[in-house]
């Protein structure tokens, strides 16, 4: 029972704690008064447009810069220089030492983040053993595709075991098959306890893998929570509808009740997404269009993360933003 | 091992293993030792002697000339093959003979030469030869000449004013400056050799491996790999590890020099030594026939020069401190070297790619090379103020000290002030350059300028 509860109290536990943080270089600051927790054993997603002060906020999680104020808490702690063997960092710009061997360089990038030799060795083998390398040890880097030293690259990052993992952009670069591997190592990574920061544009992953994110724009935090929340909250009362029958007939029969977005004619049957009123309900739109037609299909629909991100950074309603594109014709 | 060790480790045997350094360990020698030989082995080989025709316009008219012996004056030596054949012709005679076709030289003394032979004074135009050529005689020659003319002038008057020839001899001689300092005979060309050849060598070796620190930072940089370092390690242990990886790699490689170019030197020296005795052998015999009654005393004049002339140097080099010199050496190159580093780590954080490092690499060099071209000022007065500011000012005193410490004067005081300067320099200017070099890696796609480094200085951690 106390066994439980205290499970249940570390996976609420945050791992990461950002405090009130800012950073200013001389003509413009990178984050203003960012706060944001990322939950322990989670996948955490940081959102933002380009050069909105994602990878600013990143290194100064890394420690390889300094906020101007604010603090950064690692187990409700200050982070302190002996968490960088805690942390793995994938940067979105990679690179190795093009002229060095593969084994070597995974060697002394696994002994800077406080792996023992032998230690080292061991567990390289056995990554290069699941990611299919075992001929690659005495390559150099050079003579590897760009497919490959990512995954030279992945494997050095998560080495050393990192209670937290910070990478950035971790699928550009990779055919479907490996950022396949790459999600699914994600995944069993997470299950053993590993929290992860996942900073992305690409939002299909971010549905797919994170628990929880948070939206930077323009160094402020405009957004965050988990990802259900967000979607459930960001709900604009939105639904697909199948029906046998006229287009007409169902306009009529809505009426006032609500809007139509988008609709679609195929095979004698329609395909169309509404969005109601706020006083009316689901239970209200079909009780008054079943009369005059055949309702074979009623889905609500949540907005996409994409569509949160573009309507949240736009500032406007997501609603204008789900009806900017087509959701029929794919 | 901790880390900056690792990053030490590997920047050592990143470079110790590459072709380049293995080939230069190798060859480095060679082309010292060739520096060092190939130049006495040129001067010592054999030469076709210069073939020149004298002829002397005032042997017809002069009558206060036939002392003059012309066969002595003009003798024939290694250099030079003299042909005496045409005595008292006419100036504009041997001009159209000789002026394109000969393939000699002609010196043709003019005939009024002794007109300075009236007056003490000199001012007639006497004392006048001319020398035909079709190629450059080269200033060595024209002066050998100049000399020999004069020998002719002073035989003639002597002779005319019956100076006896005891005097002649006795006036002959030459006074010499024995340069004693406390009390050893002192070479100052031998000092002057050590102490350049150490300035140079610290200069080179500066540039050399601070150029390779740069070059470093960029490839880092460029590779975008010190994003993935420095979140394990801070960027100045990164920078310092860089810095002093090199310069062991850079001490192993001087080592390796200093053994193979010493076995070189030995072997190709005593080689040479062999051959040179041959010359000497050759040139006494040349000299035995030329004038068979000088033979003993010039011989054994020449070889009692020799000797104390070797004796002299070796007497030098053994006279220079060399406890001092070495630990100088070791002591300003490595902080020497480790200021110049940092700053060449700057440089490199700051540019995007290799090509770009220019508009800074430049003005960090420019102390050393100013230093380099102002080491003959500085050594013509050791201890003058020049040098003296030099040595105290540390983006030169490597170099200036180390040219200094040869010719002694340099006191204990001025010594630990200049390294107590050098080392506070070292940590200011290390401490500056890693502020730069921590922003500059990870600053990408922005090109530094001298204003933005200056800003990277007061970025907050």
């Amino acid at each position: 029972m106390l066994v439980g509860l205290l499970t249940f109290v570390s996976a609420m536990a945050n791992l990461i704690s950002v405090k009130n943080v800012s950073k200013r270089f001389s003509t413009h600051t990178a984050l203003d008064q960012v706060s944001l927790d990322i939950p322990e054993g989670s996948i955490f997603g940081l959102l933002g447009p380009n050069g909105a002060g994602k990878t600013t906020l990143i290194r100064i999680i890394n420690q390889i810069t300094g906020p101007d104020s604010g603090q950064v808490l690692f187990e409700d702690r200050l982070l302190e220089r002996q968490h960088v063997e805690q942390i793995g960092y994938l940067p979105e710009e990679r690179g190795l030492y093009k002229k060095m061997r593969v084994g070597e360089q995974a060697l002394y990038l696994a002994q800077l983040k406080g792996l023992s030799k032998q230690e080292a060795k061991r567990r390289l083998h056995e990554w290069f053993e699941r990611f299919e390398m075992g001929g690659w040890w005495k390559k150099k880097v050079e003579e590897l595709s760009k497919g490959m030293q990512q995954k030279v690259q992945f494997i050095v990052t998560v080495l050393h075991e990192p209670r937290l993992l910070i990478l950035d952009e971790p699928f550009s670069g990779f055919d479907p098959i490996n950022a396949q591997l790459i999600k699914d190592e994600l995944l069993r990574l997470r299950k053993n306890g590993a929290t992860i920061m996942l900073s992305t544009h690409n939002m299909g992953s971010v549905e797919e893998l994170c628990d929880n994110i948070a939206l930077i724009d323009k160094s402020q935090k405009i957004l965050d929570g988990s990802v259900a929340e967000i979607k459930r909250s960001h709900f604009t009362g939105t639904y697909d509808l199948s029906f046998k029958g006229t287009l007409i007939g169902f306009t009529n029969a809505m009426w006032t009740g609500g809007e139509l977005v988008e609709s679609k004619e195929e095979n004698g049957r329609c395909h169309v997404r509404v969005r109601l009123r706020d006083n009316v309900t689901p239970n209200h739109l079909l009780q008054a269009v079943i009369p005059h037609v055949e309702v074979y299909a009623f889905t609500e629909v949540l907005p996409t993360m994409n569509d949160i991100f573009i309507a949240t950074v736009q500032r406007k309603e997501v609603g204008t933003v789900l009806g900017t594109q087509s959701h029929f014709t794919e | 091992m901790g880390k900056i060790g690792l990053i030490i480790q590997r920047e050592f045997m990143s470079r110790v293993r590459t072709r380049t350094y293995m080939v230069m360990c190798l060859l480095g020698p060679i082309l010292f030792a060739a520096l060092l030989v190939v130049p006495a082995f040129v001067a010592g080989m054999p030469k076709a002697p210069r073939k020149i025709i004298v002829v002397d316009g005032a042997m017809r008219s002069d009558k206060c000339y036939p002392a003059v012996n012309h066969a002595v004056v003009f003798k024939d030596s290694l250099n030079f093959d003299f042909d005496l054949r045409y005595l008292g012709e006419d100036h504009e005679v041997i001009e159209k003979r000789y002026r394109d076709s000969a393939d000699c030289s002609v010196l043709f003394i003019l005939p009024n030469f002794m007109g300075a032979c009236d007056t003490l004074e000199g001012s007639s135009p006497g004392l006048k030869a001319e020398l035909y050529s079709k190629d450059e005689p080269g200033a060595v020659t024209l002066a050998y000449l100049e000399r020999q003319l004069t020998n002719v002038y002073r035989q003639a008057i002597y002779e005319t004013d019956s100076v006896p020839m005891d005097v002649i001899e006795k006036a002959k001689k030459e006074a010499t400056v024995s340069n004693v300092v406390k009390g050893k005979v002192s070479k100052s060309e031998v000092k002057m050799m050590v102490g350049f050849g150490f300035g140079i060598l610290i200069y080179m070796y500066i540039l050399l491996f601070g150029n390779q620190v740069m070059r470093s930072v960029v490839e880092e940089k460029s590779t975008r790999i010190v994003e993935v370092i420095v979140s394990s390690v801070r960027p100045f242990q990164l920078m310092m590890g860089k810095i002093i990886g090199t310069a062991l790699a850079g001490i192993l490689q001087f080592l390796i020099w200093m053994l193979v170019s010493f076995a070189l030197v030995t072997v190709l020296s005593s080689a040479i030594n062999d051959k040179r005795t041959d010359y000497s052998e050759l040139m006494k015999a040349k000299m035995n026939t030329a004038i068979p009654i000088q033979d003993e005393g010039g011989s054994k004049m020449l070889d009692s020069f020799v000797t104390d002339e070797t004796q002299n140097a070796m007497e030098t080099i053994l006279s220079i401190p060399w406890g001092n010199m070495l630990l100088a050496f070791v002591l300003y190159f490595l902080l020497g070297y480790l200021m110049y580093a940092a700053m060449f780590a700057a440089v490199g954080s700051a540019v995007d790619s290799e090509a770009d490092t220019q508009q800074f690499s430049l003005p960090v060099t420019i102390p050393l090379i100013i230093t380099i071209s102002m080491a003959s000022a500085m050594m013509l007065d050791p201890n003058g103020s020049l040098a003296k500011w030099m040595s105290q000012i540390p983006f030169s005193s490597p170099v200036a000290m180390l040219i200094r410490i040869p010719y002694g004067g340099v006191s204990t005081m001025e010594l630990i002030s200049s390294l107590l300067i050098l080392a506070l320099s070292f940590l200011g200017v290390t401490y500056l350059a890693a502020k730069i070099y921590r922003v500059g890696i990870l600053m990408n796609g922005k090109k530094g300028s001298w204003k933005e480094l200056g800003k990277w200085m007061f970025y907050k951690d």
